[in-house]
């Protein structure tokens, strides 16, 4: 999988004409290098101005949940303190979630049209959950969750039922097949691509020399077959057309194909 | 102690529907990159944001 900087900084991207420049160190073997530069204008010059995005936002207004338009003319809290807000496929609802008064981790929605309300209502199937991913067709949010209480919660994969009238009251453990003579515990979850395959962070161990290493992988929720992929960063996205990989490496703004 | 890189990226980014643009986190505030050149626009407003996820089409 050919990696690529796509962003460091203008220093970097001064240095990265020079054989002994950080960007080149960084990248030492990779197959494709884009040298960066950041741009001097404020004023965005892509996406339309009125595309929207939702962020955590921390402000002196204190933790809440803003969407707020490409351009910055447009900016509205639409809830509470919140940790990792992704948007449903419709547009219209965005899942985050929060660490509530009683120390749990809990997912919450919220849709614009009514406060917001925890993806699993209290006695409900998972004690806890945090970091949600829609599945494509919204039916499901996925999530690391556990159902025991504290302090013997160890976070799985799950997925919940987010649609239809048994919405919240569903959720399923997601299998994960550990590849041939090792083992495989789902750390984290990052992304759902849209053919519905998981972007999770596992660690694995061998069986018989003990060698353990956490990998990114591409996970079957179906079959919980799991594939590693080439690459290792933070917060890896896959790209819409799932083409690309983007993560934050060593600082650095990577993508790989 | 030395001062945090402004330009260092953090946890936390979102490709755009179209998979041109990628907003991402770095140190001193927000990042819209063109994925295609590589560049990096700095969101004026978006020094207290975090996290960004881009609104589906």
């Amino acid at each position: 999988m050919p990696e690529r900087v796509l962003v460091r900084d203008r220093k970097a991207s001064v240095k990265s004409a020079g054989s002994g420049s950080r960007v080149v160190r960084v990248l030492a073997g990779c197959a494709v290098i884009v040298s960066a530069t950041l741009s001097c204008s404020n004023a965005p010059t892509g996406p339309s101005s009125d595309a929207e995005f939702a962020a955590a936002d921390r402000s002196d207004a204190g933790p809440g949940l803003a969407l707020v338009n490409i351009g910055g003319t447009e900016y509205r809290r639409i809830g509470g303190a919140a940790g990792g807000p992704v948007w449903l496929p419709d547009g219209q609802s965005v899942a985050f979630w929060r660490i509530d008064e009683q120390f749990l981790s809990r997912v919450w929605i919220v849709d614009f049209k009514t406060p917001e309300h925890p993806l699993v209502a209290t006695g409900g199937p998972l004690v806890q959950q945090k970091t949600p991913e829609p599945s494509p067709d919204g039916q499901w949010l996925y999530a690391m969750g556990c159902d025991t209480d504290p302090p013997l919660c160890d976070f799985e994969l799950w997925r919940v039922k987010v649609a239809g009238s048994d919405a919240g009251r569903v959720a399923e453990k997601v299998p994960v097949v550990p590849p041939s003579g090792h083992t495989a515990i789902v750390e984290k979850l990052h992304d759902v691509g849209r053919d519905g395959r998981l972007l999770v962070e596992y660690f694995t161990q061998s069986l018989t020399t003990g060698e353990h290493r956490v990998l990114l992988a591409a996970l079957d929720p179906t079959t919980g077959e799991i594939r590693d992929l080439p690459v290792f960063g933070l917060s890896p996205r896959w790209s819409p057309d799932m083409t690309q990989i983007a993560y934050v490496c060593s600082q650095f703004l990577c993508s790989a194909c | 102690m030395v001062p945090k890189d402004p330009t260092a990226y953090e946890e936390g980014l979102s490709w755009s529907p179209d998979g041109r643009f990628i907003l991402a986190r770095a140190a001193g505030g927000l990042h819209l990159i063109d994925v295609r050149q590589g560049t990096a626009t700095p969101l004026t407003f978006g020094g207290a944001l975090w996290e960004p996820s881009w609104r589906p089409r």
